[in-house]
């Protein structure tokens, strides 16, 4: 009797599984005594409508409630899908085929991202109606003037066009990093290119449109600018409405925290469907995959790219700067806007530095500790960020005049709100930068005898610098258009350049509004170019 | 060789360590002698990397007690970071700083006082003197990973971990960097550990072979002793090539169709013979027959069946050219025996290596 042994062939290397160490106290102290800021104003709010007894508070009728929720979903869903093909189009078109400009082609897919929904919805407004833009070349052409754009149709598109450079954002670099083989493996296997994609690049890339969609979702939800400058009745504008009617706030504060929870319901969603997996980036495979278009197709896809540049960012920033000249030519007067300006910028500064430094404890955490109580936090975090800002504004007012009026109506009080705010996207920036750089280059760090502390200052936060730089770039730029919250918040004559856009367009003063929107478009410009556009295609 | 003074560089007892559900080490004995190259050898799976990150500081070991050079570096109330054990690690991945030079990883760990004079003597040593002002991703694979041990070297740690280190590396240069390293590493005169899955390379390089199973050290010695006397057929055929055929055993001899040989056991036993001690013969009075011919080259791996139905392999060397259907006569120069239940006989208790 014989046994003939199989030969011990072993070829692939162990599978590192991903080790979860437990996280210092101290860290967890930190990174939740970071979260606070954000979390007792939401508490408040949720508290005004879960306390006993106050769910009639403000005397909101249930059916006017119903119908808040269905418009709101409506817009949220229609925004959310279209951004998210829209961004996978361009991602794909931009990183997969031999589309030429594919660089310049990004740069200006990004940069809508500069156009906040307001100053989006002013040229809206400054496009249609009987003296727009728009409006003057259909009557120059003997045709009829546009309506004033306004309602769902116009929000739906305001929204989309100014949000889906996110969901493009992150799917480029998805779409770069994957290993080109597993697509060559499914070609090989004799999969078309059609079902290649959908089930080999669109899985992968899943995270990614999650992400975005997330983002671009929770984005609407919050939106507070377009909807109410668009004349489209959702929370926000509800709530917004509530509070300059009266005096009293009850029921404003009642709106606010039924918003929270829904958005709270939608972030807890969102967290359940994705995978929970800790992708390491591993180093950069070859350059993937190229599908190469001929005739029609080629042209078509120009076309898309070059409709989409035009509609989201040619013709918004012509009809603004048409105004904008018109004002000009008419002698409206500019010194205000450059105040605006110098306060808008000294705020977001400020804020951004101050959020970048609070990210990095609580990107170590999440990525580095990573357990069920760390996607917590993670989800802690991402709800806050989700949360509408006007909600959140009316949350940190009233927090602020109950228990510590010394900082109402105060600068400070403006920034430790856009701190609480932003949080997430720095988190977010650095975490990526985390995943990218791999734990084993922290523990080569410590094996040579160097602590926790140096390490994160030798190894972590030096490769870590272009992700922060990113993060503190994006919260720099949301700060400067951020709108709802600081139109609650700022102290009285403390105007922004944002808070004067919005009120000029909503009374009508189209030219003195585009003066400050172009400035502010054009500050936005830089250092999203600088930090974003100009790194996304490098190889 | 155990007397109360003698302390092993690293000596890990009863090491447990789980994540999640899964038990990744359990019962881990291990001693490690000064100035010793040892390597762990195990499928994946069987616990060998989780073995090398308890040593190094990276995880806490659940259960059991880690020394280095006599000091407690972990056991159920003391943990030592991984910063303050002098242990050198060469990741799979090499992990070089990608934001320094050469000359700035390697100097990385390095106090500033010598820092200078360690960097030139560490890259002196694995060959890479002139590359200081390169950038990781400048330099080969090879040469990488060489950075990478100098990195781990220059502090002078008392051990240094090495993570399979040579699977990044291509086919043909691997058994070339494999003897450099293991030439660097015997000049430096550092304690090593290495992980691996490949019997080739843990045999070739090491002192001593630690042979790993299911989050345990089955066994563990000298490369010859463990390919001669493995410690269970289990051992055995992870180490190489083996035929098995099952005989009587009777007042110290094993009587098996291809001869008599010595044994300790008695009764039913399993008798292990490796392909090299079996020499064939061309014979046209043969009572063998080949059934099957690999070539490799250097060698050959001829398959016989025997008269009584027995199927043995023989490595050859590239010499008698034989094919299917020719007749042979078959002799084997020796052979291991076991119990036929050995399962049961896993070693259990801490595995001595004898110096």
């Amino acid at each position: 009797m014989t046994t003939l042994a199989p030969p011990a062939a072993e070829t692939a290397p162990e599978p590192s599984s991903p080790r979860r160490r437990r996280a210092p106290l101290p860290l967890w102290l930190l990174a939740g005594a970071l979260m606070l800021p954000a979390l007792i104003p939401i508490a408040y709010l949720v508290w005004a409508v879960v306390r006993p007894g106050g769910f009639d508070a403000g005397g909101i009728p249930a059916g006017r409630l119903v119908e808040l929720f269905g418009s709101t979903a409506r817009l949220m869903v229609a925004v959310t899908l279209t951004t998210s093909i829209l961004g996978a189009a361009t991602a794909w078109l931009t990183t997969r085929t031999d589309l030429k400009g594919a660089r310049l082609w990004s740069t200006l897919l990004t940069l809508p991202l500069v156009i906040p929904s307001y100053v989006g919805a002013l040229a809206f407004l400054g496009l249609s109606g009987n003296d727009g833009l728009l409006s003057r070349a259909l009557t120059g052409m003997g045709l009829q003037p546009l309506p004033v754009f306004s309602g769902f149709w116009a929000a739906w598109a305001a929204l989309s066009l100014w949000n889906f450079s996110y969901v493009h954002l992150l799917a480029v670099p998805a779409l770069r990093r994957m290993d080109p083989a597993l697509e060559e493996a499914a070609r090989g296997l004799g999969a078309s290119r059609w079902r290649t994609f959908l089930t080999v690049v669109l899985p992968q890339l899943r995270p990614a449109l999650l992400s975005g969609m997330l983002l671009v979702g929770l984005y609407t939800l919050s939106d507070f600018g377009a909807v109410s400058l668009l004349r489209y009745e959702t929370f926000t504008r509800a709530i917004y409405t509530q509070f300059r009617g009266r005096l009293d706030v009850t029921p404003a504060l009642f709106l606010s925290g039924v918003l929270v929870i829904v958005a709270l319901v939608v972030v807890w969603a969102e967290q359940r469907a994705r995978g929970r997996a800790a992708l390491y980036a591993h180093r950069p495979p070859r350059r993937p995959v190229v599908t190469a278009l001929r005739g029609w197709r080629r042209a078509v896809a120009y076309g898309f790219l070059g409709t989409v540049v035009a509609a989201a960012l040619v013709l918004p920033l012509l009809t603004v700067a048409w105004w904008a000249i018109r004002g000009l030519s008419l002698g409206n007067p500019v010194g205000a806007v450059a105040g605006d300006l110098l306060r808008s910028a000294s705020v977001s500064a400020v804020a951004a530095l101050i959020t970048v430094t609070a990210a990095v404890p609580v990107a170590v955490l999440t990525v580095r500790h990573a357990s069920r109580a760390t996607g917590a936090l993670e989800s802690v975090a991402w709800s806050t960020y989700s949360l509408p800002h006007l909600a959140v504004g009316l949350g940190f007012l009233v927090v602020a005049v109950r228990f510590i009026p010394a900082i109402y109506q105060s600068v400070l009080l403006l920034i430790v709100a856009y701190v609480a705010m932003f949080l997430p996207q720095a988190m977010s920036a650095a975490q990526t930068g985390l995943r990218q750089v791999g734990p084993s280059l922290e523990e080569a760090s410590r094996s040579l005898g160097v602590g926790p502390m140096g390490t994160l200052w030798r190894v972590t936060l030096p490769l870590l610098g272009r992700s922060l730089l990113a993060g503190g770039g994006i919260v720099f730029l949301s700060a400067m258009k951020e709108l709802p919250a600081t139109l609650l918040l700022r102290p009285t004559g403390f105007e922004t350049l944002a808070v004067h856009v919005w009120s000029a367009s909503s009374e009508l003063f189209y030219t003195d509004a585009s003066v400050a929107a172009l400035v502010l478009v054009a500050i936005s410009a830089v250092p999203l170019y600088l930090l974003v556009a100009r790194d996304l295609h490098r190889t | 060789m155990t007397n109360g003074e003698y302390t092993p560089a690293i000596r890990a007892r009863d090491l447990e360590k789980r994540f999640d559900d899964t038990v990744a080490l359990h019962g881990f004995h291990l001693d490690v002698h000064a100035g010793h190259i040892l390597t762990l050898l195990g499928p994946s799976g069987s616990g060998k990397t989780t073995a090398l990150r308890l040593i190094a500081g990276f995880d806490r070991p659940d259960r059991g007690r880690i020394e280095i050079d006599g000091r407690v570096m972990a056991d159920r109330d003391v943990f030592v970071p991984p910063e303050k054990r002098r242990v050198g690690m060469v990741f799979q991945d090499y992990a070089l700083f990608p934001h320094l030079t050469v000359a700035r990883n390697v100097a990385y760990g390095v106090r500033n006082g010598t820092r200078r004079r360690r960097v030139a003597e560490t890259l002196e040593l694995v060959g890479l003197a002139g590359k200081e002002d390169r950038m990781p991703h400048e330099l080969s694979g090879g040469e990488q990973q060489r950075v990478a041990i100098a990195r781990a070297l220059a502090p002078n740690p008392d051990v240094i971990l090495l993570d399979e280190p040579f699977s990044n590396l291509d086919a043909s240069l691997r058994a070339r960097v494999r003897s450099e390293v293991a030439a660097i590493l015997r000049e430096a005169g550092t304690t090593a550990v290495f992980v691996t899955h490949d019997q080739e390379e843990a045999l070739s390089m090491s002192d001593f072979v630690a042979v790993m199973r299911d989050g345990r050290v089955v066994q563990a010695a000298r490369p010859a002793d463990l390919y001669q006397n493995p410690a269970d057929d289990w051992v055995a055929e992870f180490l190489g090539d083996a035929d098995f055929i099952e005989c009587e055993a009777n007042a110290g001899t094993v009587t098996t169709p291809v001869g008599v040989f010595p044994t300790r056991l008695e009764g039913r036993v399993r008798v292990m013979i490796r392909p090299e001690s079996v020499s064939v013969q061309r014979d046209a009075s043969g009572n063998a027959v080949v059934r099957d011919r690999q070539y490799f080259g250097h060698d050959q791996l001829v398959t016989v069946d025997l008269a009584n139905g027995t199927t043995l392999r023989a490595r050859l060397g590239p010499s008698p050219y034989l094919q299917p259907g020719d007749l042979v006569s078959v002799a084997v120069t020796e052979v291991s025996t076991f119990p036929l239940l050995n399962q049961d006989a896993a070693v259990d208790q801490p595995v001595r290596i004898d110096r």
